[in-house]
């Protein structure tokens, strides 16, 4: 919860210096939005507590993939990705578990803050978001073969994205962003034996939520290619049922093209 | 004012770095050695084949006990699991905290034959489409030859009481029927008798009942429904017959129109009862976990459980998945060729 109430804290302020100091976007300046097809490898470490099948927190290296779309329009940048994550090594102790998360979001980021930090332009883009997240968890116990014990969780989420680019030089700039679903549609895995419980609420974002973060720099040596590096946070919390919550620190590289 | 936005920007991305240990905490629970405990006093209490199967329960507990102490988080399941399976019996399982059923031990027989029933094969003899009823646990239609077919998958919930009836009436007029209770794992005792009982014209005394050791007095079997099935039966069983399927098959065995055909079944009979609640087979462990073990020793009609043992057919006709994968259902054509 720290961590949310810093990210939180980072944005309010962000937003908030801009809107009373009065620094108007001036629509004339150049906006180093990164478009065309980006590709992204990353590791990191992962958590989960998932109390449909445990109490124990589950850790362990999960790696990264994603694929990702940008493109500019007259008055907004259209922004496509996907992500997929699996490992079948992360663990309680000795217990391992198979962890499968994919990612799905489009959203639109419109300029809606221009301001200058030592000299130098900084962008605020803001926007709604569509969201779809998948979880699905499987203990490797069983040894029956056709039994097993396995758990999930799915998002359709309306969320808001908002990211800040920072030109330090023509060709390196930093790259902050943060996406975060506000409302949902869930579904979850529930034991029909046991009760009677929906597996389909409505949720709003204290009760289902996907959150990204990511802090990150980016080499663009000509304007068809640039290649980047981030540190990224991604954690989800829903807790509409038998609560499910993860978490993970993570870095990664990656390369895009502009045609 | 610059500097505080970039330094707050900076700090709250360092500030990131390490979260997922901060919102994703360990457990601080260890009730490890208590779910053992009550796990093994619980079979020790309840389970009625300990001497049945010759295992020396005290020797388990100078096993596994030491492996409890020494496990940390979710080992225990694997504990639980690896002194659940020195019981090997396959109406034993464990539960997690949400659901998920874990069978650490199935029968040998159930493996062989779990694809030696396929209901697509079956359907080939058939000249037109299977009628299935509401809750799809049965399915049933008349073969050429005027013989009946009637597959039961569940005899749980009132699936057999309520449904059973109409697919009888449907194939009343046969010539002769044949029961399909492959590919079956357990129910309750009310479904079986609702099936069994359509097919006596007289009383039978009941199968011995030990509800907790204790030998139950149980007023026999008598006909019910609106008419009694007399044609030939015949019963087509396998090693994935298990539980309230074999307790069906036994039952209908004793009966003269009744023939079983096919294979010995899996070899299921611990079960449980609603009452007196410690009758229950699911038990609860101090974690919240769950642990499913029989208080029940059914018994067949020579006085064995058919624990182990399963049920035996009068006429053994093996069936292999090649014949499947051949489109071959040599069980179903034997018993077609006897019913003629």
């Amino acid at each position: 919860m720290k961590c949310l109430t810093f990210t939180a804290i980072n944005v309010s302020i962000l937003f908030t210096v801009s809107a009373v100091f009065g620094q108007i976007r001036d629509e004339n300046k150049s906006v180093a939005y990164p478009e065309g097809i980006t590709m992204e490898y990353g590791i990191g470490n992962y958590s989960v507590k998932d109390k449909y099948i445990s109490e124990e927190k589950y850790s362990g290296k999960l790696p990264y993939f994603q694929v990702g779309w940008v493109k500019s329009h007259d008055k907004y940048f259209y922004d496509l990705s996907f992500a997929f994550r699996h490992s079948d090594d992360v663990a309680n102790h000795n217990v391992k578990t198979d962890i499968y998360l994919v990612r799905a979001r489009q959203g639109f980021q419109y300029s809606v803050a221009d301001f200058t930090l030592f000299r130098k332009d900084m962008f605020l883009f803001l926007g709604p978001s569509t969201d779809f997240f998948l979880f699905n968890n499987e203990q490797q116990i069983a040894i029956s073969g056709f039994e097993y014990v396995t758990s999930f969780a799915m998002l359709f989420s309306a969320g808001i994205r908002a990211t800040l680019l920072y030109p330090v030089t023509p060709g390196i700039s930093l790259e902050s962003r943060l996406n975060a679903t506000v409302a949902s549609m869930g579904i979850r895995m529930v034991d029909d034996e046991e009760t009677n419980e929906s597996p389909l609420k409505p949720l709003t974002m204290l009760k289902g939520l996907d959150l990204f973060s990511s802090l990150g720099i980016r080499y663009s040596p000509n304007s068809k290619i640039s290649i980047g590096a981030k540190y990224f946070f991604s954690g989800a919390n829903i807790s509409a049922w038998d609560p499910l919550r993860s978490a993970s620190d993570n870095v990664a590289i990656q390369l895009t093209f502009d045609f | 004012m610059n500097k505080f936005k970039l330094t707050s920007f900076l700090i709250s991305g360092l500030l990131m770095v390490n979260c997922e240990d901060l919102m994703v905490k360990p457990s601080s629970a260890d009730l490890n050695v208590r779910d053992f405990e009550s796990a093994w006093h619980r079979v020790n209490d309840v389970y009625p084949y300990l001497d049945f199967k010759g295992i020396d329960w005290d020797s388990v507990y100078t096993v596994y006990r030491p492996l409890a102490e020494a496990s940390r988080g979710d080992e225990i399941y694997l504990v639980l699991r690896d002194m659940l399976h020195t019981l090997k019996d396959g109406h034993v399982y464990y539960k997690t905290e949400g659901g998920g059923e874990v069978y650490p031990f199935y029968p040998e027989r159930h493996f062989r034959d779990r694809h030696g029933y396929n209901p697509f094969v079956v359907r080939s003899y058939f000249d037109k489409e299977l009628r299935i009823s509401e809750s799809k646990s049965l399915e049933y239609e008349i073969l050429p030859d005027n013989i009946g077919y009637v597959f039961l998958s569940d005899f749980h919930e009132n699936y057999m009481i309520n449904e059973f009836p109409v697919a009888l009436e449907y194939l009343r007029n046969t010539d002769g029927l044949i029961m399909d209770i492959r590919q079956k794992r357990g129910g309750d005792y009310g479904n079986v008798e609702a099936v069994v009982t359509r097919f006596m014209t007289g009383s039978l005394a009941k199968p011995d009942f030990y509800l907790l050791g204790e030998k139950l007095d149980l007023s026999p079997f008598e006909p019910q429904g609106s008419f009694t099935y007399t044609n030939p039966v015949v019963v087509l069983i396998n090693g994935s017959t298990f539980s309230a399927g074999e307790l069906t098959t036994e039952i209908l065995k004793q009966l003269p129109q009744v023939t079983a055909v096919g294979d010995t079944t899996g070899g299921g009979s611990a079960g449980g009862n609603s009452e007196p609640p410690n009758a229950r087979t699911e038990f609860l462990l101090p974690s919240g976990k769950t642990i499913n073990v029989g208080t029940v020793d059914l018994r067949r009609y020579d006085g064995l459980p058919w624990e182990w043992l399963g049920v035996t057919p009068d006429i053994r006709v093996e069936q292999t998945e090649a014949d499947i994968a051949l489109g071959i259902d040599r069980q179903l054509e034997y018993a077609i060729e006897l019913l003629k």
